[in-house]
């Protein structure tokens, strides 16, 4: 069970603010957000790495420092780049190994398991590609068979087969009981296996909850000749209203209610429509660049 | 939702924190276990070698003594020890492995120590060859006279506190810059510096005899240590090595782990 609790570290501007969420066992939770929105900042924060400014972060109720020897508890992938480039990936693994306080068979068995062969292992990590050093980070975290993994942007640089295995591997992962935390900025690649999505942006949590539970949250998208008289007549109706950074406004008001509005107000409709059916609309339109209120 | 238990059964359920002796294992391993690291091991050995022998070659007759020699091959041992001790420390932020390393093992302190612990016994080993590289020596240019081995223990011993010295001078040096390039350039740039500063300013002269390593740290390979060497090597080993490592040790220990 990984408990995030109000979590807030700010870097001058950016930084996150009072994140709170949680993953929990059998399930993967997606955290989604753009680059730079603070799902790498969380996850530190989450891992030890960082001290946050205020709130907590546990791994079942304890603070990840705090754990004996994490890497039988947690799996960590934050960067799979922070490997040294002068070590064959065997060596990597065997001095993760000798930490953990695993044998050389569990080695082996891990090496299988992501996919990296005797060849693959002995060469320098340095000599290794995008693909096969995210394969080898990733059999450092599973390498003390933990029951929580926290991968940060697992996919990335894996090619399509790639992507596929570290899918099933995941969900296989939490229908055996684990829990799995993945953070991603592509919302394709982690809808299909997250039982919970987490979406994050500009440091703050935009929405939590199940992908249906997201798709049915309901939001009418609406556009008009004078979107601003139209965004005023909906506040003034006591309607919330987000702007989108294409021109296109979003309200927590009915399609009906908005024609209504827009009728009294006199704002000339262009587009209309219901909103929330599409997840991959109501990413964008949470994560846009300029989401905040219209004047 | 499943109700399986995990973690498997075939997992292992102790959870005991790795002890200190394993980190200490392991940093001994990252030492050795890239080309860097063991060229530059196999380098100091070189060093040891040709000190030995050059100066029981070129020794006069009275020096060709235990005392003399290895005092002579560990001072030119001494030059590359710290950058072993740096590369301890720096390894982890040139190569970004401090993010797995403090990830595994959340308690920074305890890799800190194993780091020192580790350059501690790398001190030992580099002791140990450097006296069996002199004795080999000394034994195979014998030239019959006698007194090769006059106080050969406390030789040792001091050999042995000056290598501790220069190779907790590089751990302190990595914690303090955690960067290689930076590290290795300050400890060959700043201790030179502070020696041509207390000689050509005669205010500091008196202040040298205490706050440079090297003069002070010599007189332990040299052989020769009273009272107040003694004191001289302990004020200098304050500043060189404690004060580093107090303050990078802060900074490791409290700062976040670079990204």
């Amino acid at each position: 069970m990984i408990e995030i609790k109000q979590l807030t570290r700010r870097f001058g501007a950016a930084g996150i603010s009072d994140v709170s969420f949680s993953g929990r066992p059998g399930s993967v939770t997606g955290f989604l957000g753009p680059n730079g929105a603070g799902k790498t900042t969380t996850m530190r924060l989450l891992c030890g790495l960082d001290r946050p400014d205020a709130g907590t972060a546990t791994i079942d109720g304890q603070p990840y420092a705090r754990l004996p020897q994490p890497g039988r508890r947690v799996g960590v992938m934050l960067d799979p780049g922070a490997m040294h480039r002068g070590r064959t990936g065997r060596e990597t693994l065997a001095l993760a190994a000798a930490v953990l306080g695993v044998d050389r068979s569990r080695m082996s068995r891990v090496l299988d398991l992501v996919g990296l062969d005797s060849a693959a292992a002995d060469k320098r990590v340095g000599q290794y590609s995008l693909g096969m050093q995210q394969r080898l980070a990733l059999g450092v975290a599973l390498l003390g068979e933990p029951g929580i993994l926290v991968l940060d942007e697992p996919a990335n640089g894996l090619d399509p087969q790639g992507v596929r295995w570290i899918r099933r591997l995941l969900r296989e992962h939490a229908d055996r009981g684990g829990t799995v935390l993945l953070s991603s900025h592509l919302l394709r690649e982690v809808e299909v296996i997250a039982d919970h999505l987490v979406i994050i942006n500009a440091g703050r949590i935009v929405a939590d909850g199940t992908p249906e539970q997201l798709r049915t949250s309901r939001s009418t998208l609406v556009r008009a000749v004078d979107i601003a008289v139209l965004s005023d007549a909906l506040r003034a109706a006591g309607r919330q209203t987000r702007m989108g950074a294409d021109g296109a406004l979003q309200t927590d008001a009915e399609p009906e209610q908005v024609g209504r509005i827009a009728a009294r107000a006199g704002a000339v409709l262009t587009e209309l429509r219901p909103q929330g059916d599409d997840l991959e609309e109501l990413f964008f339109a949470l994560t846009a660049p300029d989401r905040q209120e219209a004047a | 939702m499943t109700t399986t238990l995990y973690p498997p059964a075939t997992a292992p359920a102790t959870l005991a924190p790795p002890s200190l002796a394993r980190l200490v294992l392991v940093e001994l391993r990252k030492a050795v276990d890239t080309r860097a690291g063991r060229w530059l091991l196999v380098l100091i050995a070189l060093v040891a070698v040709a000190g030995a022998v050059i100066t029981a070659v070129t020794g006069a007759a009275g020096e060709r003594n235990l005392t003399h020699v290895l005092g002579d091959t560990s001072q030119e041992v001494s030059i590359l020890l710290p950058v072993l001790g740096i590369l301890l420390v720096t390894s982890e932020w040139s190569q970004r492995t401090a993010l797995t390393t403090f990830t595994l093992v959340p308690r920074r302190e305890r890799v800190v120590a194993a780091k020192a612990a580790a350059g501690v016994l790398l001190a030992v080993a580099a002791t140990a060859v450097c006296a069996a590289v002199t004795a080999v020596v000394l034994i195979a240019a014998d030239h019959g006279q006698a007194g090769l081995w006059p106080d050969a223990a406390r030789a040792i011993g001091y050999a042995l506190a000056f290598q501790v010295l220069n190779l907790l001078l590089g751990v302190g040096f990595g914690l303090l810059f955690r960067s290689t390039p930076v590290a290795i350039v300050v400890y060959f740039a700043a201790p030179t510096a502070w020696s041509i500063l207390t000689s050509t300013v005669s205010a500091l002269a008196g202040a040298g005899r205490w706050l440079d390593p090297s003069t002070a740290w010599n007189h332990l390979a040299g052989g020769t240590v009273t009272a107040t060497i003694g004191a001289q090597v302990a004020t200098a080993a304050a500043v060189w090595i404690v004060l580093p490592m107090l303050a990078g040790g802060w900074r490791v220990l409290y700062r976040p782990v670079a990204a």
